[in-house]
């Protein structure tokens, strides 16, 4: 039985309100869930409070269980591994609780600029065509020229090689090239964000 | 990749829980817990991928939650404090199942 298998069983019995069940998914995942917190609450916050973690790592499992484990009942076992559902779930957790801090802080004149600023990036985006490129392509521009990845970077994300990044970048440019009438021009379309070559 | 660049942390439509993110999905369509944590499983029948991607070239706050995502499941294991999973266990044993929400987060 491999764990994925295993985590399906418990997961029904602690539906099923199984005590022992729900101490065998603490230990198997209190791991996972302590880790993502952690990550989370070093990066956003300057200072981590190990009290506010164990809250957290506590509220996690407590979100699973409560309304008759509405939460936990939600976990679609054909899409995702439970580690990663339970990552999301934890990291959520933690940063709906750093929002509330950070609210709690921040003068309102910088919450009013936000507002002024409109997106996320605070940056003018630029629009891609629809249907000109496919939903891949048009993530990898986006990943290399709004956010700044390398094609290293960019790859390692999508789990997927180098090479297929390159491509990706190379014929998305070209259909672009082609939607705006601008023709092949000088193949001037190797990757700004290839600091690797081959 | 500096993560600090964006201004908001987190998609609110996957925050908060009590079934808010499904409740609410029309509203943002970014994706829910489940195609989100399925997408980064690499588990996603190709339609569905192609519009996760979709969603994700246009919303840089699921980006940026998919690149952290995907970053902190790459770590290492951190070692878990040994008494947190029994305090845990405690907290779910005495408790009776019946909503209480914000209970354990301070704000
Ligand atoms: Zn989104």
């Amino acid at each position: 039985m491999t764990k994925n298998n295993v985590t399906e069983e418990i997961v029904k019995d602690c539906i099923d309100g199984n005590d022992v069940a729900w101490a065998i998914l603490v230990d198997m995942y209190i791991g996972v869930v302590y880790k993502a917190i952690v990550l989370v609450l070093n990066k956003y916050l300057d200072h981590t409070d190990e009290h506010d973690v164990n809250d957290i790592c506590q509220n996690t499992f407590l979100k699973l269980f409560i309304n008759n484990c509405s939460v936990l009942k939600s976990y679609d076992q054909n899409k995702s591994k439970f580690s990663t559902w339970i990552t999301v779930v934890s990291r959520n957790l933690a940063i709906d609780y750093i929002r509330k801090i950070k609210e709690k802080n921040t003068p309102i004149s910088d919450i009013v600029d936000s507002l002024h600023m409109g997106g996320v990036t605070g940056r003018e985006k630029i629009s891609v065509p629809e249907d000109v490129i496919s939903p891949r392509q048009h993530l990898v521009l986006r990943m290399i020229y709004d956010d700044g990845l390398d094609v290293e970077e960019t790859a390692r994300f999508l789990s997927v090689k180098r090479q297929t990044i390159r491509s990706l970048h190379h014929r998305a440019i070209k259909k672009l090239r082609e939607h705006y009438g601008l023709g092949a021009g000088q193949e001037k379309s190797s990757c700004p964000a290839d600091t690797t070559q081959s | 990749m500096d993560g600090a660049k964006f201004n908001s942390i987190g998609c609110s439509d996957r925050i908060s829980g009590n079934g808010a993110a499904e409740k609410k999905k029309e509203a943002g369509n970014c994706p829910d817990t489940n195609t989100f944590a399925g997408y980064l499983d690499n588990k996603l029948a190709p339609t569905e991928r192609d519009s996760v991607e979709n969603h994700l070239a246009d919303c840089p706050v699921c980006r940026n939650d998919f690149y952290e995502i995907r970053m902190l499941m790459d770590q290492g294991a951190k070692e878990t404090p040994e008494a947190l999973a029994d305090s845990v266990k405690n907290n779910l044993q005495t408790h009776d199942g019946a909503p209480t929400p914000g209970r354990k987060i301070k704000i």
